[in-house]
Order: structure tokens, then C-alpha cells, then sequence
């Protein structure tokens, strides 16, 4: 392990139709004492880096202590953005000396190559917003990299997206694979998951290894039903309360229209009040878990043993809303006890 | 389509005052007569080249366009640039790009450059004989500040 990611706050200035927040939790931002005690351990446990998420990080009102504290530590730090206030407020607090040297990458969420696919993701002035955070990067000499979640607005335009963010200077392109939500999919922006396979594999023949930067797909190709997982590999994710979540996809994920988070399986310790060294431990205590019910009754070999965030998703019960989409491709898929066993905790 | 530049001694200032980021931007406000000397309120871009120095009053969307393009983004993304922020009034996106390009070039931009080396005609430099042996380069940078050590 080696890097810690921060969820500063989960408040967010869109509402993005794809995204799996929970917007019916209170608004909440992470104690700079909790940042400030979980990284004096890190430090001697040997952790290099810190990845900042969110919600928007620029919405966080003490970012630019955050990020001083963070560098003055002696870690090196990635921030994902959607590109909010960045030329007057973001970008001066990167371009401090002490922090500039400690910048590893600047992550900015672009979902579609032209505004109207973008911003109808998004919201309106989002691609301006982006496009207009990573010149500035660029211009800068801050390393860039992008997200784009695949949906049906955008399937039409993922070479171009992969061109475009080439040209800016990214020098990795994630495109994730999504994740169900109640919005995502009655709105039809959720691809079917024979649509989600067809377009991953046209992603490896047709853009990987094309452009000049790394294209990956996230949330795929996990080899066999071993759980592999490269996040919980490398990192540790700190939610906005302070808490030790397996993983960042589990964190305050919404579980259906207006209920907010209860916390099940997924909370692994309080870090106000457990030592990162016992969170740690707990934290690997779980993954045997998770990986013992893989091996003795989840895995579907055909289906979810390729996605396993939606295997995880579905152990940890978050998708149980599902059952009110009874039409959707996905219900089938993920909820059909015929197809893959259910794991809850 | 070409990325631009600001040439030497031109700068571009936007019209908006982002002192306090909590809050909406203000907008300044136009002069009742363009003024000679002291602050211009509203976005321009200047050439200080010249004694007494130049400067070009812009309105709102012009100052917008020109933002992107003395930022270097490529002409031809602005439009959709220029679509997100103001949605359907944009009826002419890339006609009011080149519009403003008009404006500022060639006076404040350089001419663009599609590769940043200069094209020289095609030409041999030079036949000889050489052992075919090279010389390990074992000298090191010292010129960084801050001791970091790296082979020429």
C-alpha cells in the first residue's frame, strides 16, 4: 500500500446524471486534525502519496492548508476535479512553490468531445469549466489525467473524447465503467451490459495503444474470480467523516432515491478513534473476507467475475434498490439469484 | 486550425475581479470615454510595443474568445468552448472564433506555427569516416539548483 485518498467533503457543486454520491447525506468536510494525524502515521508506515476526491475538492474551505499540510509531510499528491473555480482559486494554491514540487497529477472529469454531450452529463458551462482547468494545467507544466464514464450520450464519440484528451496534454485516460444508480438509468444514459462489454472491447482494439497517452478502462478485466483488485492493492480511503472505507467506490454511494448512507460492511474503523496501523489490519481481514465468498459461491465466471466493483457493489448491498427496475438489463444481471449468488454481510 | 500566442510586450486582461471566490465575479463596467491613461475597465488587450502603448476594448464575448485563444487552446475547440458556456445563444460559433481572431491578429498574436521548429529545406550535412566507436559520456549536470544530479 501506498497511497491514502481523502474524500475532503462530499458536498459538490453539480448533479451529474451518472454520479453515485449520496445526495441525501448532510453536507460534511474532514477535520484538517484528522488529515494531519492519519498522514503523521502514514508517513512512518510508508505511504508516498495522497489522492484527493470528492465530491469537488474546490468546495473544501480549507484546501489551501490541506494542500500545505499534505507537502509540508512530505507526501506527493493527485486532486480529481470537475475544473470548478479553478483559475482563481485552484490553480494559484498549485502553483505555491512548496506545493507545485509535491503535484503528481491534476484529474479532471470529461465525459463527452463536444460541450453539448458533456455539459448534457454535467450541466451547463462544465466543458468550458474542464477544458479551461486543463489549458491552464497544461500551460503550467502540471501533469494532467482524465475520467470519462461511458454512457449512451457518449458511446457515439470515445475516439474522439481519446483524441481530444490526447491533444490536451492527458497523459492517462481512465474510462470507467459505470455504475447503476436510479437517475443513471431512468434517464437511459446506462448502457446494457452487453453494450458496456461490446464497448470495452472496442476500447482495446480501437484505442489502446492509438494515442500517444495511456488509455485503461477501470471496474474491468479482473482475470479469473481471484480478487485482484488494484485499489485495494494500493490504497486507503478516508471518507469526509474520517472513517476507513474498503473502497472508494463503496463510500456514501447512493442506495436509492432520497435514503441516506447507513453504513454496513463497507465502514472498516473510525480513524479518530482506531490507529491507522489496527485500521490497516482490519482493513486486510476484510479482503480475505471478500475473497472468500468470491472463490466459494460469488463468482460468475461469464458475467461479474469481469467487473468486479459490481460484484463488490452487490456483496456489500448496495444494489438492492435495483429491484425496483425490474425492466432493466442490469436488475437481471446483477440481482438474478439464478446468475450469481447473493453475499451479504 | 492554429493555436496563437500573444506576441512580446502584449498582454490580455479580463474584465472580471476574482478577489473574493466565495462570490460571483463582478463585471466592470465601461467607460463613458476611452481612456488615455491610469486602469481600462473593461477586458483588453494591450501592446506595449509602441510609445504611447495600444490597447483594443473588447465586450463580454469577445473577451471570452480571446481569453481561450491567448491561453493557446487550438482555434478550432473554442467553438464548443464557446457553446457551453452560453448555450443555445451562440448561433455561429465558429464564425464569431474567427471573428475575434480578426481582430487580434496579426496585430497582438504571432503568426501561428504548426510545428514549433522552422522548416528549413532538405540538405546532407556532411560525409566522413569514423572509428565507430563512441566515447562514454560520464560528465554530470550540476546546473539545477538544488544539487539534482542527471547525465547530459
Amino acid at each position: 500500500m501506498k497511497i491514502v485518498a481523502f474524500e475532503p467533503t462530499n458536498q459538490c457543486n453539480r448533479s451529474c446524471r451518472h454520479c453515485f454520491r449520496n445526495k441525501a447525506d448532510p453536507i460534511g468536510f474532514l477535520p484538517l486534525e484528522t488529515v494531519d494525524a492519519v498522514l503523521s502515521q502514514a508517513g512512518a508506515l510508508g505511504f508516498k502519496a495522497v489522492c484527493l476526491t470528492g465530491g469537488e475538492v474546490a468546495l473544501y474551505p480549507h484546501l489551501g492548508d490541506l494542500l500545505r499540510l499534505i507537502a509540508s509531510r512530505g507526501f506527493d499528491f493527485t486532486l480529481v476535479t470537475n475544473g470548478y473555480r479553478f483559475p482563481e482559486y485552484v490553480l494559484p494554491l498549485l502553483l505555491e512553490p512548496k506545493v507545485k514540487e509535491r503535484v503528481a497529477s491534476v484529474g479532471f472529469s470529461l465525459d463527452g468531445a463536444r460541450a453539448e454531450t458533456h455539459d448534457g452529463l454535467r450541466g451547463p458551462k462544465s466543458f468550458r469549466e474542464v477544458f479551461e482547468g486543463m489549458t491552464l494545467c497544461r500551460n503550467h507544466r502540471l501533469p494532467l489525467f482524465l475520467k470519462s464514464v461511458v454512457t449512451t450520450l457518449n458511446r457515439g464519440e470515445l475516439t474522439e473524447l481519446a483524441l481530444l484528451g490526447a491533444r490536451l496534454g492527458a497523459v492517462e485516460h481512465g474510462f470507467l465503467y459505470p455504475f447503476p444508480t436510479p437517475t443513471f438509468i431512468r434517464d437511459g444514459l446506462l448502457p446494457s451490459p452487453q453494450e458496456m462489454q461490446d464497448t470495452v472491447r472496442w476500447i482495446q482494439d480501437n484505442l489502446m495503444g492509438v494515442t500517444r497517452n495511456k488509455i485503461t478502462v477501470e471496474g474491468r478485466f479482473m482475470d479469473g474470480v481471484m480478487l485482484n483488485c488494484g485499489h485495494l492493492v494500493d490504497h486507503l480511503n478516508v471518507d469526509y467523516q474520517g472513517n476507513l472505507i474498503f473502497c472508494c467506490t463503496l463510500s456514501h454511494m447512493t442506495v436509492g432515491d432520497g435514503i441516506p448512507t447507513s453504513f454496513g460492511g463497507e465502514l472498516v474503523a473510525d480513524l479518530k478513534e482506531v490507529s491507522l496501523k489496527e485500521a490497516i489490519v482490519r482493513q486486510f481481514r476484510k479482503a480475505t473476507e471478500v475473497m472468500e465468498a468470491r472463490l466459494n459461491g460469488g463468482g460468475n465466471p461469464v458475467g461479474l467475475s469481469e467487473t468486479p466493483c459490481h460484484w463488490c457493489l452487490k456483496y456489500f448491498g448496495k444494489l438492492d434498490w435495483l429491484k425496483d427496475f425490474p425492466d432493466s438489463p442490469w436488475t437481471a444481471w446483477l440481482i438474478d439469484e439464478t446468475s450469481c449468488k447473493s453475499n451479504h454481510l | 486550425m492554429p493555436s496563437y500566442q500573444l506576441k512580446d510586450k502584449c498582454l490580455f486582461v479580463d474584465a472580471f475581479v476574482y478577489d473574493e471566490p466565495n462570490k460571483e465575479p463582478k463585471k466592470k463596467t465601461k467607460p463613458d470615454k476611452p481612456p488615455t491613461t491610469g486602469k481600462i475597465e473593461l477586458a483588453h488587450v494591450m501592446d506595449k510595443n509602441p510609445t504611447p502603448a495600444k490597447y483594443l476594448m473588447l465586450n463580454d464575448a469577445a473577451a471570452f474568445i480571446a481569453r481561450f485563444i491567448v491561453m493557446g487552446v487550438d482555434t478550432k475547440d473554442i467553438p464548443e468552448i464557446l457553446k457551453s458556456e452560453y448555450g443555445s445563444q451562440v448561433t455561429n460559433p465558429v464564425a464569431d472564433v474567427n471573428a475575434v481572431v480578426a481582430m487580434l491578429f496579426p496585430s497582438y498574436l504571432e503568426t501561428p506555427r504548426t510545428s514549433p521548429r522552422p522548416y528549413q529545406a532538405p540538405k546532407d550535412e556532411g560525409k566522413g569516416t569514423h572509428s565507430g566507436i563512441y566515447d562514454l559520456d560520464f560528465r554530470v549536470n550540476w546546473f539545477v539548483t538544488g544539487g539534482f544530479k542527471g547525465p547530459l
